[in-house]
């Protein structure tokens, strides 16, 4: 039997592969929590082996796919070499954050690495370039990560640093008008030597920090004033630079805090009311914010142009149905920037629209543990900081998943830790760490009522 | 949220993609196209009308049927049209992807898409291509009942097997157009078949015109206009019945300016007219140009079925339709199902009712009024010994020549089987050139 008979085999019988995969992880997590509310240790330990079992299942399953479907020795080499690198990153993450991490939440951080996997296969089978490079981003990221205990136990009340976070922030936020350059018609982007950072998404941690420290203190409608301000000149800063989706994401993630802290839901729908009209005003004064609305309405008009991006977004994700083509067996290259914010295009294309339901159910599952920890909070700057945290990657996977099946008009914004792009998953990444830094406070030591 | 990202995702895979991906924009529909054998196109009995043959150099459609189906099947070469272009991923669908997939695999047997069969009849289109040789005009002939198209032709065609070597002379004969397919694109004064949009609008009238009673002498001066019958005959005194049978263009003028240029419209735009159509291929929309102000010089000239009135014989096919039908369009449709690979029915349309175009009691009337045509008014040459046929012929003044020759009509007239429609362009009186040609038709669906 010829090899490459044995391949297209494999291939077909993969893309059901997968999609059993991801729902048992899903089913396993779904388990793992209830016998997690039950206490019954032994079972939810299970449930989580099970959910590692799978992710380095789908890892393997997918490099053996990828390098049988290379000819070239060298090639192949390269993504096996790939391939262990990831392998060990996730072996080593497992370990390195159990044991940093005390009791942290098991099931968070597998979600975690799952979308990280899928992020990195994706990108291998794109341009493995670029996944060599978002394999550095995701150590950085995660050496980063691994210091936050260390950081939090060394400076105990982080609460009280509100204009260091402010003033960094604005900082940060800045800086592209002195050092940035113009990059997909936005001006956020600073580049240092050949590599280019968005300093919006790391203002979008100290953000959190911010909105959280200063929110605490509420007693009254005043003290939400100058954070008020302070949040709104972030947010004109970022829509002067035509971040139009980070201005979004910073305005609901505003929002929500103040409706959580003040209970108010006059000031959650006035502040919704407020972001409608500026959309419209946006809509009006800027050209391309009408192209996207346009583009988002009917991009079959044009589809060389204004809808091009849309529209073979479209095309990839509905050709090949519910399975999917199979993994290198599709046209994900056709589809525009593909590497960032369409990736989860070329994932509905190759893995097949069920296993991306999936990935769209793990995304809620990482929220729902995200929501868990915030309730756990007594000491309201916790709570604030969770909620901000997740909410940061709640609304962004929602933004860019829902730009690119059309629901929303596109935002220009990535896709937490499948997206390429170093600024995205570093700040990703720190932003469970976070999370999971408040959900092990809370499970190791007694708190003292503040 | 997120529950309305999923929502919204399996509403775009179950509804919206089987659309938005056979658009040519899509690269991958080329790669399909080179992996998988196109599936064959079949008229309702299984007769190939499309197929592909695979030789070293890849593949090539060849079409047994020839020019028969030259419009509707339509073919791939030069861009795709017809049905070739509307079932395109049909043909393109493979079924039982896994079990086809590793047969591939093992026996390198190309993977099979489905079949797509219409409800066309490939005798009856024969027929009808005959009947149009040497004319230039549309044949279609529709099931009312179910909407189903069993015969659509239109002349000058092509031979589609031939496509790509005649293809700039064939673009460049504007004289004959022979790539268009009149009978869905072409739009041509009705003359006297509007006559029947007429007579409904007075039977809905208000007024009560059941009474109308006029008194024709061949001719008579409406408005500053001379309007004349043919060849200036008197009909005498004619009832709305008398009118219709015989054709009295002066009676209808003067229905005409009764009914009125507002009430004339409401009835045309209900029966589609200026309105997008039912039918899924392309196609191009009739025009009806009155409105409340009209001249009343316009009116009379509309309600006879000239002025600047434009039909397509598609447009007037389900108009009959829905006379024939107890005034129920049903929408018509070409795909009658598919056909797996092993013999599988997939996707079998069912008939739709698409709207009630005409109250029951004026498609009984309506109908009654159009069996006299064949019986004793211009449409004699239509009759079918033993089978009440009913019809309306038409004689269309236009600006290319000699009148446009149109017959429409339906046989058996109580629980018909199918309704026809013939325009022969500069064919001269429909009911001596276009009348015949709908018997023949009639009678081939009858007998079988």
């Amino acid at each position: 039997m010829p090899k490459q008979s044995i391949i297209e085999v494999l291939i077909l019988v993969s893309r059901y592969v997968f999609v059993i995969f991801i729902y048992i992880f899903l089913w396993a997590g779904y388990k793992g929590i209830i016998y997690e509310r039950k206490n019954e240790i032994h079972g939810y330990n299970n449930k989580v082996f099970e959910q590692r079992i799978f992710i380095i299942f789908i890892h393997v399953f997918s490099f053996i796919i990828l390098m049988a479907s290379s000819n070239d020795i060298k090639e192949i080499e390269e993504i096996a070499k790939l391939g262990i690198y990831s392998l060990v990153f996730i072996i080593a993450a497992i370990i390195l954050t159990s044991l940093i991490y005390k009791k942290s939440d098991a099931i968070l951080w597998n979600s975690m690495l799952f979308l990280m996997d899928i992020g990195i296969i994706m990108l291998q089978r794109l341009d493995p370039e670029a996944a060599n490079r978002q394999i550095i981003w995701y150590g950085i990221g995660s050496i980063l990560m691994l210091f936050i205990p260390l950081v939090f136990m060394i400076i105990p009340r982080f609460e009280k640093f509100e204009y260091v976070y402010l003033m960094s922030g604005w900082i940060l936020l800045l800086s592209p008008f002195v050092l940035g350059e113009e990059q997909f018609g936005a001006r956020n982007w600073i580049f240092i030597g050949k590599y280019s950072f968005q300093p919006s998404e790391i203002v979008k941690f100290l953000f959190v920090f911010y909105l959280a420290a200063s929110l605490r203190k509420y007693n009254s409608l005043k003290d939400i004033i100058i954070p008020t301000i302070m949040s709104g000149g972030y947010i004109l800063v970022l829509v002067a630079q035509k971040d139009l989706g980070g201005a979004l994401i910073y305005f609901l993630t505003f929002l929500i805090l103040i409706y959580l802290r003040t209970s108010s839901s006059l000031l959650f729908f006035g502040g919704l009311g407020g972001a409608s009209l500026a959309s419209m005003v946006a809509y009006k004064l800027y050209s391309h914010v009408q192209v996207r609305v346009e583009a988002w309405l009917n991009p079959w008009k044009d589809m060389d142009y204004k809808g091009y991006q849309i529209t073979q977004s479209l095309f990839g994700i509905g050709t090949w149905g519910w399975m999917g083509s199979g993994l290198t067996r599709g046209y994900p290259k056709s589809i525009p920037v593909v590497k960032t914010d369409f990736i989860f295009a070329a994932i509905c294309e190759e893995f097949g629209n069920l296993f991306a339901i999936g990935i769209i159910l793990i995304f809620l599952l990482m929220i729902l543990r995200g929501v868990m920890i915030a309730i756990k909070c007594n000491r309201v700057f916790y709570s604030l900081l969770a909620v901000g945290a997740i909410n940061l990657i709640a609304i962004q996977a929602f933004l860019i998943i829902g730009g690119v099946i059309k629901m929303i008009p596109l935002t220009g914004v990535t896709l937490p830790f499948i997206s390429y792009g170093g600024s995205s998953v570093i700040t990703s990444i720190l932003i469970i760490g976070i999370l999971q830094w408040i959900q092990s406070f809370y499970e190791t030591r007694e708190e003292v009522e503040e | 949220m997120f529950c309305a990202l999923i929502g919204y995702l399996l509403k775009f895979i179950f509804l919206d993609s089987p659309i938005v991906i056979i658009n040519p924009y899509n690269p991958r529909l080329n790669s399909l196209e080179k992996s998988i054998l196109r599936g064959e196109i079949r008229d309702n009995k299984g007769v190939v009308l499309a197929r592909t043959k695979m030789d070293k150099d890849g593949w090539m459609r060849e079409y047994p049927q020839g020019r028969d189906f030259a419009h509707v099947v339509g073919s791939v070469q030069k861009g795709k049209t017809g049905i070739e272009a509307y079932a395109n991923f049909m043909l393109l669908e493979v079924n039982d992807k896994m079990v086809q997939r590793v047969k591939e695999v093992f026996t390198g047997d190309k993977l099979k898409g489905n079949h797509v069969v219409l409800t066309l009849d490939a005798n009856l289109q024969r027929t009808s291509r005959e009947l149009l040789k040497g004319k230039k005009g549309a044949i279609l002939v529709m099931e009312p009942s179910t909407g189903k198209i069993l015969s659509m032709v239109s002349n000058p065609d092509f031979n589609p097997n031939e496509l790509s070597q005649n293809w700039e002379q064939l673009n460049k004969d504007e004289e004959n157009s022979p790539l268009i397919n009149r009978a869905t694109q072409g739009l041509y004064p009705p003359g006297s078949i509007f006559k029947v949009i007429t007579a409904a609008s007075a039977l809905e009238s208000e007024k009560g015109l059941e009474g109308f009673l006029y008194n024709c002498k061949g001719e008579d001066i409406f408005d500053g206009n001379l309007i004349r019958c043919y060849n200036s005959k008197p009909h005498g005194e004619v009832d709305l019945n008398k009118a219709f049978y015989v054709s009295c263009n002066t009676a209808f003028a003067k229905l005409g300016t009764d009914v009125g240029g507002e009430r004339l419209k409401q009835t045309s735009e209900r029966l589609l007219f200026n309105r997008p159509l039912p039918y899924e291929l392309d196609y191009n929309r009739s025009q009806f140009v009155l409105t409340k102000h009209s001249e009343d010089k316009e009116i009379v000239e509309t309600a006879m079925g000239q002025g600047r009135t434009l039909v397509s014989p598609l447009h007037m096919g389900m108009i009959t339709s829905a006379i024939a039908n107890g005034g129920i369009l049903m929408k018509p449709y070409i795909i009658d199902h598919m056909e797996t690979n092993y013999g599988k029915t997939k996707n079998k349309k069912i008939p739709e009712k698409f709207a009630v175009l005409f109250d029951a009691g004026d498609a009984n009337r309506l109908t009654n009024m159009m069996v006299d045509v064949v019986n004793k008014g211009t449409g004699t040459k239509a009759q079918i010994s033993n089978i009440s046929v009913a019809g309306k012929t038409g004689t269309a003044q236009n600006a290319s020549g000699e009148d446009h020759a149109w017959f429409i009509g339906f046989a058996p007239s109580q629980k018909p089987e199918a309704v026809v429609v013939v325009i022969i362009e500069n064919g001269g009186s429909g009911g001596s050139s276009a009348g015949p040609i709908a018997r023949k038709l009639l009678q081939q669906v009858l007998n079988n």
